[in-house]
């Protein structure tokens, strides 16, 4: 995914991209423009009343227009447009009343606009200064008009601002405000000839040559061939077909849902309807999963243009930009990927506008001449990331805190507590801007904070990262597609809403364990694994009135929900149900609503309203999770107690049949429906995400009475002697932190490790791995032979510390019936006592990392600093092994890690580690 | 809308209009035959949170989500219990598809322009903005209704709920 590739700008690249281009312009202005006719009426018939959001339409229509128009060389285009933008400028700016005159001059401009583009290819011949002269004159006559000094004094600051950013020698000519930015574009656009020219002589940086008309009629012929040439493989579809289809395989997931609902409550028919049905379920997953296809475009179609707009940027702006760029082939859905080149370029400019330094503070900087930015696209957690990358000056913190205090945003206390990474995040901000200049480049108060908006529209965020002298990172986040959203379906108030699954972190449930929930200064927190999550009830949050059928406090469920960089637990009456909902928009009265992201029709034909995690955040006003570390660490020194406590998975076959097993051994749990299922032979296995996953069930190990069928199943991950393996669990029931330390063992039962009480039911303790033997024999006979075989031969004297009873014993049992002489001690500080008494008995540590009095890796480190000891081999066991903690491990000088209940890939590792001693 | 009206007025040879009336409480309303798309009886309503309280919530209307107003709240007019002859008016107006939860739908009537009376200043049981004009049948005044101003008050009336919330609660 994350090859690079860097495009290479030669003639006929640009050429193409240039045909391209020009026609994109052509529809986005097209429809610009069709909307003004009407919005400027509506600013007419307000008068001095002014609208500012229909002038802001109106100012960043005209404004998009005038900014492409100048990068496709389209002059008159650029000309008509930026003098039509100053005019919308001063009306925004309350400058300039919009009397009948006015806005009949400003249409008079919207109308040759529309001429000039609809005549796209010989508008730079005609002459347009008479439209021009008129629009100008609005100018003069609203400055004739008296209007406050302050504002004045700020015109002309940003006019000086532009003219020394234009570095040129003229700047100084600052005469009257309406002819200086005229001017000051005028000197720019000689400069950029300039460099064009000196860059065409050096050649460092391939670009076109002709006129732009030429290079179009060039790009033509060429497109037509390779239309030619793909034509055997392709057809054209209309979007709007293509749309059509979407919202109808829409319905047709609605209408199966129902038809599932309403089979699954009568469920005794047992007649082959049941076939007929799962195939139409599977062939409409298909069908709309194809569909969903069809949409998806490479993210390769936004980035394409920026070459050109780089190599634009670095010529008007003097300075030596290149751009690489990665993961053009991410897909995603059309919808977004031309929703997110607006928001894009207006960032990839502002990152060479604002971030790239010129060549000469580069230099000063002792940076290379050449500033880089980066476009990147990746998957992840099944979304998409954009990320600008440039190596420019970065964001100074300081002078965001200072500029919003200047502006009202914030107060200087606020401010202060302010971190710096908020601080920067700032320029997202309403009336926000960094710069106080206005150059053609990026643009004049069509701010960040629009780039935020429309990139939350689709239901994306952005967040900016910066370091002061080194560069910034920009990175958006977006989903995959609009349409159909996998969701959790909540009850709160027996009212359905959909959580969609992106903003889900997890499911918690009390099960009557309020002291999982705690509260600090007057609000609840939920302590999770160690850290402390903001919790509200989404009744409240909703401001629901209580129900009739209160739900208790024990018996609610949380919801555990992360929207951008915060992350927060909701707690909601029930959890029903996963569901692919589809988005069915709400009428316009309830569209700004901030809690909500949309609506849906569940299975049952009951509406249900989808939340918006981020709107929910923004109510509460979440603040960061790590402005707690604290609390965080009382807390956890608090919950270490005498109990076992390991975190367990629970799962039933049947109301007969319990099971648990050790979450740290598990990859992750998948949810699936049974007709996924396929088998080769007669074992079970689970297509998915381009593999296959072998499945196991409890029964083919260990006797079970009975197990449920059921529509949906999940499937427990984990991996043994390097394969995955699925094991599956009809019902799962929790996950949770249970107290082992009453359990008791069973002998004779490869798979089973134990059995405890959990929840009053008896419940088995699965081994995994052991299970995984007895179904899967063949797996295992490579580590067998040479393990069993050395350990008969060669008993080794292994000593183990572990403060789990539980895993104690598990281990101490696998060792003793491997042949080893085992000895047990429950804490690092007891097991260094008998090391040091003993310092020659033993052939083999075998540590778990986290105990009591003294842990793991600091056993270790005392272990290789004793001479007598040093090279006794150590292996720490471990949860599912992250990297950082095995790298903490080998800096103490630990020699391998294994997970607790591994038992083929521990004995493995125990023979590699001895094979001297023997 | 009321352009429309003003054609049929000023045009003696028009054909007849067609209302459909309504009851919310003891009010008769009437709206335009054009308007209505259809009427039906889903009550299934589904509550929004924070939304206006003009609006009842929304309802599933063959696979599109339709926004259902309450009509005692927009024209402020008191609500005696819930009728058992409730249903749901659902009125197209310029595409844009809107609900009304009415206690009654009365009948269609068939009338000639010149029988409306225009904007008459003794209509006081609702509020102004929404009379398009009164028919007199028999002894009772139906209240004929501008749709547009309908979708206009109600959109001001969220948009308001959503800079101060504590409007509604």
């Amino acid at each position: 995914m994350n090859h690079e590739h860097i495009v290479t700008l030669t003639k006929d690249y640009i050429a193409m991209q240039d045909a391209e281009l020009i026609c994109e312009f052509v529809e986005e202005a097209q429809e610009h423009l069709g909307g003004i006719e009407m919005q400027l009426l509506q600013v007419e018939a307000l008068g001095a009343d002014i609208n500012d959001d229909l002038v802001n339409t109106v100012f960043r229509a005209i404004h998009s227009i005038k900014g492409a128009a100048g990068f496709l060389s389209l002059v008159e285009i650029n000309k008509v447009a930026h003098r039509l933008e100053n005019v919308l400028g001063k009306v925004r700016e309350h400058q300039l009343v919009p009397d009948p005159y006015n806005v009949d001059v400003m249409l008079k401009a919207a109308d040759r606009l529309r001429k000039l583009i609809e005549s796209v290819d010989s508008s730079n011949d005609t002459d347009n200064g008479a439209i021009c002269d008129s629009l100008d004159s609005l100018l003069t006559k609203s400055d004739a008009a008296p209007s406050t000094p302050a504002v004045t004094q700020e015109i002309r600051v940003e006019e000086k601002v532009l003219a020394d950013e234009s570095s040129s020698p003229n700047a100084d000519a600052i005469a009257t405000p309406d002819d200086t930015s005229e001017r000051a574009e005028a000197t720019l656009a000689t400069i950029k000839t300039e460099i064009d020219k000196q860059v065409n002589e050096s050649g460092t940086t391939p670009k076109s040559s002709g006129s732009p008309k030429a290079a179009s009629s060039k790009a033509k012929g060429s497109a037509s061939n390779s239309r030619a040439n793909s034509s055997d493989t392709t057809i054209r579809v209309g979007v709007r077909v293509l749309d059509r289809l979407m919202n109808l395989a829409g319905e047709l997931v609605l209408s199966r849902n129902q038809l599932l609902r309403v089979l699954g409550e009568q469920s005794t028919t047992g007649s082959n309807i049941d076939v007929i049905v799962s195939g139409l379920d599977q062939v409409t997953t298909e069908l709309q999963e194809t569909i969903m296809q069809t949409r998806m475009q490479p993210i390769g179609n936004v980035f394409n243009k920026f070459p050109r707009v780089i190599r634009d940027l670095s010529a008007s702006l003097g300075k030596n930009i290149t751009l690489k760029m990665e993961g053009t082939e991410v897909e995603t859905d059309k919808t977004i990927v031309e929703a997110i080149a607006d928001p894009l370029t207006h960032l990839v400019r502002n990152s060479c506008d604002h971030g790239i330094e010129t060549p000469q503070v580069r230099a000063e900087a002792g940076k290379p001449d050449q500033g880089t930015v980066i476009l990147r696209a990746f998957h992840k957690a099944g979304k998409v990331m954009i990320e600008i990358l440039d190596d420019g000056g970065g964001m100074d913190p300081k002078r965001f805190r200072a500029n919003a205090i200047k502006k009202g945003v914030l107060t200087e206390e606020a401010a202060k507590q302010m971190s710096d990474q908020d601080a920067v995040n700032l320029i997202f901000a309403p009336g926000f801007s960094t710069a106080a200049s206005v150059t053609s480049v990026s643009g004049r108060g069509v701010g960040m904070d629009v780039v935020r908006t429309n990139i939350e529209n689709i239901g994306g965020s952005v967040e900016v990262e910066s370091k002061r002298g080194l560069g910034s990172t920009i990175r958006i986040t977006l989903p995959l597609t609009l349409a159909i959203v996998p969701s959790m379906i909540v009850s709160v108030n027996d009212q359905p809403y959909a959580l969609p699954q992106a903003n889900i972190v997890e499911l918690v449930q009390t099960g009557g364990q309020e002291k999982r929930i705690e509260t600090v200064s007057n609000s609840e927190v939920l302590r999770l694994r160690g850290s402390l999550i903001p919790l509200f009830r989404l009744h409240e949050a909703l401001s629901l009135r209580a129900s009739s059928e209160v739900v208790s406090r024990e018996e609610s469920q949380l919801v555990v929900l992360e929207a951008g960089r915060s992350r927060f637990a909701v707690a909601v009456d029930r959890v029903l149900d996963s569901e692919e909902i589809v988005v069915k928009p709400l009428g316009r009265h309830l569209k700004n609503l901030p809690l909500l992201a949309g609506s849906t029709i569940l299975g049952d034909g009951r509406v249900a309203m989808i939340l918006d995690a981020a709107g929910i955040a923004s109510r509460m006003a979440i603040v960061n999770e790590s402005d707690s570390p604290s609390m965080e660490s009382a807390h956890e020194s608090m919950s270490a107690g005498l109990e076992d406590k390991q975190r367990m998975v629970l799962f039933s076959l049947s109301e007969h049949d319990h099971f648990a097993v050790t979450m740290d051994i598990v990859s992750r749990i998948e949810r699936v429906r049974r007709e996924a299922f396929d088998s080769i032979g007669d074992r079970q296995v689970l297509q998915y995400r381009g593999g296959t996953l072998q499945l196991l069930e409890v029964n083919e190990a260990i006797p079970v009475k009975f197990v449920d069928e059921t529509e949906h199943l999940h499937v427990i991950v984990f991996k043994v002697c390097g394969h995955e393996v699925g094991l599956i669990a009809p019902h799962l029931n929790d996950i949770r932190d249970c107290d082992i330390s009453r359990i008791t063992e069973v002998s004779g039962q490869n798979g089973t490790a134990g059995v405890t009480v959990i929840e009053n039911r008896t419940t088995r303790i699965l081994d995994l791995y052991g299970i995984t033997e007895s179904a899967r024999p063949e797996w295992f006979a490579r580590f067998k032979a040479s393990a069993e075989k050395d350990a008969e031969q060669h008993p080794l004297r292994i000593l183990i510390c572990e403060d789990s009873p539980f895993f104690l014993g598990f281990l101490t049992r696998t060792l003793k019936g491997e042949g080893h002489q085992v000895t047990a001690c429950e804490d690092g500080a007891e097991g260094w006592e008998v090391l040091v008494d003993e310092a020659n008995e033993f052939d083999l540590l075998l540590t778990d990392v986290e105990m009591p009095v003294l842990d793991g890796l600091a056993l270790t480190k005392r272990v290789r600093d004793d001479a007598r000891l040093r090279d006794l081999p150590v292996i720490a066991l471990t949860s599912l092994a992250d990297l950082e903690s095995i790298q903490r491990g080998q800096e103490a000088g630990v020699n391998d890690y294994q997970v607790k209940m591994n038992k083929p890939e521990l004995l493995a590792s125990i023979l590699r580690l001895t094979v001297e001693v023997r | 809308m009321t352009a429309n009206i003003e054609a049929t007025l000023t045009d003696q040879r028009s054909e007849t209009i067609q209302l459909v009336t309504f009851r919310v409480n003891q009010i008769i309303l009437g709206v335009e035959i054009s308007h209505v798309q259809e009427i039906n009886r889903h009550l299934d309503i589904t509550g929004v949170p924070q939304a206006s309280p003009m609006i009842h919530g929304v309802v599933n209307l063959r696979g599109d989500v339709v926004t259902v107003l309450d009509p005692h709240r927009v024209f402020g007019i008191e609500r005696e219990g819930i009728d058992a002859d409730q249903r749901n008016l659902i009125l197209n107006i310029d595409g844009e598809r809107i609900g009304v939860l009415v206690d009654q739908v009365s009948d269609i009537l068939t009338i000639h322009p010149s029988e409306l009376s225009r904007r008459p200043s003794n209509v006081r049981s609702i509020d102004r903005q929404f009379v398009e004009s009164v028919y007199l049948r028999d002894e009772e005044i139906v209240v004929v209704l501008n749709a547009f101003q309908l979708l206009e008050v109600v959109e001001d009336h969220s948009a308001a709920a959503i800079a101060n919330p504590r409007i509604n609660t």
